[in-house]
């Protein structure tokens, strides 16, 4: 049984292999054993050794191949566990203050609307109260004159809150895409998974997994690091920038934004990361390891030449989000002034 | 003031409407919608008459800075003001808006005061 039969059988077959032929070589045995064959002819002895001998190379050759296969599943299984650990340390952190952002500008917006839904309750009340005195008091054509004039005062005011109510909704629109970004992680964990379960499946012939994942995320739907906070700062720099059309503009950061997080992944637009793990991040893991264990992780990665292939696929993309890992693309914010200076 | 058609283009529902009742507060009452660039171009090669632009950034299909490329590679739009209304900030997505063709951008979330200097910006130039 060569190594890819190994490989393609899974290694339960392996080891049944391997028990037959323990259990040939035992009946064998057994007549030899047995005080009948002393009355055998010398040549029957030496041609059933020979054939036993035949077999044991046989059985060498394959707990041999069996031991490749046993050092592949251990590799996997260090692999998968590395996998794991990244989802666990890296995504799923990252979905979490992801999911944190989306109840903060919840909560933010909530009581920025409720600020102003409590100024237009109190001056609903005043606007009836100047009614009630408008109608109990014999008013002077000239009190009337000034009672209408704050009646109308307050109107406008109360259109206003409205209108202001309106612009604090926009927090729908920017929760909406912090939503979207933390789908995108939860989906980018699912692919860690289902790789290690793809790892994991070469070894068991009878394995049978769906392949089904959930919908594909259209990254450029979305930015996910849209924040809620006040962009006057950063609107007066990007007005700047658009005026002057300078590019070399010092724009300023949002100082909440990307603040927190060992693992920063940049899921807006394009240039998010279409899978988080490479086989090249596997390599660095093991790289402290010896030279023939990085062997062994060709020999993986061979074994998994759908999955390398998908890799070697997603390397621009691997390339950038290393890249800004290592810090080498850093994105700064701009602000509002800064864009209109840029843009004239 | 009123001869302005505008086009809103942005995948949120909810921005669509709070962009559209923005204009309308600052006096714009002939506006269109679109919810990605892809149905924007068809808007604006099946409605005649649109000549002010609000786009959003994020959005599928054809994303917003897609959407500008393609009116700015093409001889009968590609003259027509755009305001890119999102939520990117990072200079450099700014510079590369700014080097697509877009006359103008807002950060959001916005105020009316700012579209309404942002739009007046673009038209007085």
């Amino acid at each position: 049984m060569s190594n890819d039969d190994i490989r393609n059988t899974g290694i339960v077959p392996v080891i049944e292999n391997l028990t037959n032929m323990l259990r040939e070589l035992t009946a064998d045995l057994s007549p030899l054993l047995d005080c009948q064959a002393a009355n055998q002819p010398a040549e029957h002895i030496k041609e059933k050794m020979a054939s036993m001998d035949s077999k044991m190379q046989r059985l060498l050759h394959s707990i041999n191949h069996s031991y490749d296969l046993i050092q592949l599943v251990i590799k996997s299984i260090h692999t998968s566990r590395s996998e794991l650990k990244k989802s666990v340390d890296g995504l799923i952190k990252k979905t979490g203050m992801q999911l944190q952002k989306v109840t903060s500008t919840t909560e933010e917006a909530t009581n920025k609307i409720l600020d102003v839904a409590e100024k237009l309750d109190e001056d609903q009340m005043s606007i009836i109260e100047i009614l009630d005195s408008i109608q109990e008091d014999n008013c002077t054509a000239e009190k009337s004159a000034d009672l209408f004039d704050e009646l109308r005062q307050k109107i406008y005011q109360n259109q206003e809150s409205a209108f202001t109510i309106m612009d604090y909704l926009q927090f729908q629109d920017i929760t909406a895409q912090q939503i979207a970004g933390a789908y995108s992680l939860l989906s980018d964990t699912e692919k860690t998974l289902l790789y290690v379960s793809e790892m994991l499946k070469r070894f068991d012939a009878n394995f049978d997994m769906s392949e089904d994942m959930t919908e594909a995320v259209d990254k450029k739907a979305f930015n996910m690091d849209a924040t809620y906070k006040d962009k006057a700062t950063i609107q007066s720099a990007i007005d700047n920038l658009f005026e002057s059309r300078d590019e070399n503009i010092d724009i300023p950061e949002e100082a909440a934004q990307n603040a927190n997080g060992d693992v920063h992944y940049q899921a807006s637009g394009s240039e998010a990361p279409a899978d988080a793990f490479s086989s090249d991040d596997i390599d660095a893991l093991f790289g402290s390891q010896p030279a023939n264990d990085q062997s062994s992780q060709d020999d993986i990665d061979k074994l998994f030449s759908n999955t390398a292939d998908s890799d070697e696929e997603k390397k621009p993309e691997e390339n950038a989000n290393k890249k800004e890992k290592n810090g080498e693309e850093k994105r700064e914010e701009t602000s509002q002034e800064e864009i209109d200076k840029l843009f004239g | 003031m009123s001869n302005l058609k505008f086009l809103i283009v942005d995948d949120s529902p909810t921005m669509r409407r709070i962009v559209n009742n923005t204009l309308k507060r600052l006096g714009y009452r002939d506006i269109e919608e679109a919810d990605n660039g892809s149905s924007g171009m068809d808007k604006l090669r099946s409605i005649p008459g649109i000549n002010f632009i609000v786009t959003d950034w994020n959005m599928p299909v054809m994303d917003g800075l897609q959407f500008v490329q393609t009116i700015r590679s093409s001889q009968e739009f590609a003259k027509l003001p755009i305001l890119m209304v999102t939520t990117r900030s990072v200079k450099d997505d700014i510079i590369e808006a700014m080097k697509a063709g877009v006359n103008n951008y807002i950060v959001k979330p916005f105020t009316p005061e700012t579209m309404k200097s942002k739009i007046d910006a673009i038209l007085n130039k």
